[in-house]
């Protein structure tokens, strides 16, 4: 270290914590890995380019938007075909038999009806840094050149920008965003700047506006910490509107499967009361 | 802008704010929602209960507390910040009650819960206290009284109000609903809280609390059978009015 007098010393100062060692929290990550189930993996054989086709393709990111897609979109006959896995290690296996619905994980699930109909439920934390490379696995692996695509997460009103103070906000409220090719007009607004996405949703978006996809995303905007029905049915305008109008039908125990959702998630914390 | 600002909580901002107290109010929509109701001989509050976990006994997860015999309030935002300011309160209600021998009136313990929230946004080394507070009880003359305190020390009487999570769109709900004639009836007073309380919390009366006081009588916690009495009642009013619309048409 340099001294008061200018001379470099190996010595090191006694005013600093030498133990501090940063680099041990970060989590052991790797290449973002995408694992087909075995069916899938004969089914691909016969396709020459290796990309699973697609008519349309809801991604789901974070609890609120998950939930949504369980009970809304994806009710019954969907079979379970792949898996995006981000870390490989304790949190993260390469399996696709964690079905708990409090696992977190990232998979694949494909319509038994329609097979060109795929959801992907995404549960885990992706990085910002893992979401270039993840965003690239999913257009390479499946193909979306034709598909209409929706994308469903949520965000805190703590960094949202209005005109309005944030206390006179009605939240939960939803944001759409789109691409250039997606000619149909979002259910509500457009997100308005300086407002924007950021990490994984912000990367896909941006991969499908250049691969020239027809993409929307719908960003709901919550205030609560904890798990919440109004934030969830948030996202119902979602389903009158394409691509997900033309892939849902009612489904009549949601409010029960809401509630069971909720339970299952409710987290007792009770700093705030 | 606002990050050099918000360090201290007695700086100002060049455009007038406060920000560590703005953000005390941020806190306050994280707890779960409070709802209040003035009646001509009743006083309710109805509150959002947390679900608890399993091995947790419920006793001790409380939302609404009692100041003194005829005082009650509810909070939302920050448990511990409520736990201590509740403390607080309660202390004042029996000093009160020795140096002038007669209770408190609602309107003094309110001040005395805001004067004690103020001083922590105008002092060095504190942080506001991150909660909003309903407080309700009869005076010594048998008015029902309402009131409500914010973290910066705010406080005003109301007939109806609500704190906490959504409070925007319960009290543009009681807004609309709450009339002259309704005041004079108990149990108008009370379907009105609770139809507040619906409009956020889903799950019906498992995850309700309410607490009705009425002249010259204690504070009663109601039932859970009660308060679903009282739901099954709206839920009837409801598709009356919804049977009604529709012959209209």
């Amino acid at each position: 270290m340099a001294t008061f007098f200018g001379e470099i010393l190996p010595i090191t100062s006694r005013a600093v914590d030498d133990d501090e060692d940063d680099e041990e929290a970060m989590p052991a990550q790797c290449e973002p890995i995408l694992h087909w189930s075995k069916r899938m993996r004969t089914e691909l054989e016969k396709i020459p380019d290796k990309k699973v086709p697609c008519s349309n393709f809801v991604m789901s990111i974070g609890f609120e938007a998950n939930a949504f897609t369980e009970i809304y979109v994806k009710q019954f006959n969907y079979e379970l075909v792949g898996g995006i896995f981000t870390s490989l290690g304790e949190e993260d296996q390469l399996t696709l038999s964690n079905t708990s619905p409090t696992d977190k994980t990232c998979y694949i699930y494909r319509c038994h009806s329609n097979p060109s109909i795929l959801v992907c439920q995404c549960n885990r934390h992706v990085s910002p840094e893992q979401s270039f490379q993840w965003a690239q696995l999913l257009v390479d692996n499946i193909d979306l050149s034709s598909a209409y695509i929706a994308v469903l997460t949520a965000s805190d009103t703590g960094g949202y920008c209005s005109e309005v103070p944030t206390s006179d906000l009605d939240t939960p409220f939803l944001r759409a965003l789109k691409t250039e090719k997606f000619v149909a007009s979002p259910v509500c607004k457009i997100l308005e700047q300086p407002n924007m996405l950021t990490g994984l949703p912000a990367q896909l978006m941006t991969f499908f506006q250049v691969l020239r996809y027809k993409a929307v995303i719908y960003v709901c905007f919550k205030e609560n910490k904890y798990v919440d029905i109004l934030d969830v049915k948030a996202f119902m305008p979602v389903l009158n509107v394409t691509p997900i109008k033309d892939i849902t039908e009612p489904n009549k125990n949601a409010e029960q499967m809401l509630r069971d959702i909720m339970e299952l998630h409710a987290v007792n914390d009770t700093l705030y009361m | 802008m606002s990050n050099r600002y918000d360090s201290a909580i007695t700086v100002f901002s060049p455009d007038g704010h406060l920000f560590q107290v703005e953000y005390a109010q941020e806190a306050v929509k994280k707890g779960s929602t409070a709802v209040g109701v003035r009646g001509k001989n009743i006083v309710v509050l109805g509150v959002e209960k947390k679900a608890v976990a399993k091995l947790q006994e419920d006793r001790t997860v409380r939302k609404i507390a009692l100041l003194d015999d005829h005082v009650a309030l509810a909070f939302a935002g920050l448990t511990a910040d409520a736990r201590i300011l509740i403390n607080r309160a309660r202390i004042e209600c029996q000093s009160h009650r020795l140096s002038v021998e007669d209770p408190v009136t609602v309107e003094y313990i309110t001040q005395y819960v805001a004067k004690l929230k103020q001083r922590y946004t105008q002092s060095n080394g504190m942080r506001p206290f991150g909660l909003s507070a309903l407080i309700m009880g009869f005076d010594n003359d048998g008015t029902p009284r309402l009131y409500q305190t914010d973290p910066s020390g705010t406080y005003h009487e109301w007939k109806a109000n609500t704190i906490g999570r959504s409070a925007k769109t319960v009290r543009e709900f009681l807004e609309k609903h709450y009339t002259e004639e309704l005041q004079a009836n108990d149990d108008e007073c009370i379907k009105l809280t609770l139809k507040g309380l619906l409009e956020v919390v889903q799950s019906g009366a498992k995850n309700m609390e309410v607490a009705v006081m009425r002249r010259d009588k204690p504070l009663q916690m109601m039932e859970s059978d009660e308060i679903e009495k009282y739901i099954t009642e709206i839920e009837k009013e409801r598709e009356e009015e919804a049977e009604k619309k529709k012959q209209k048409k």
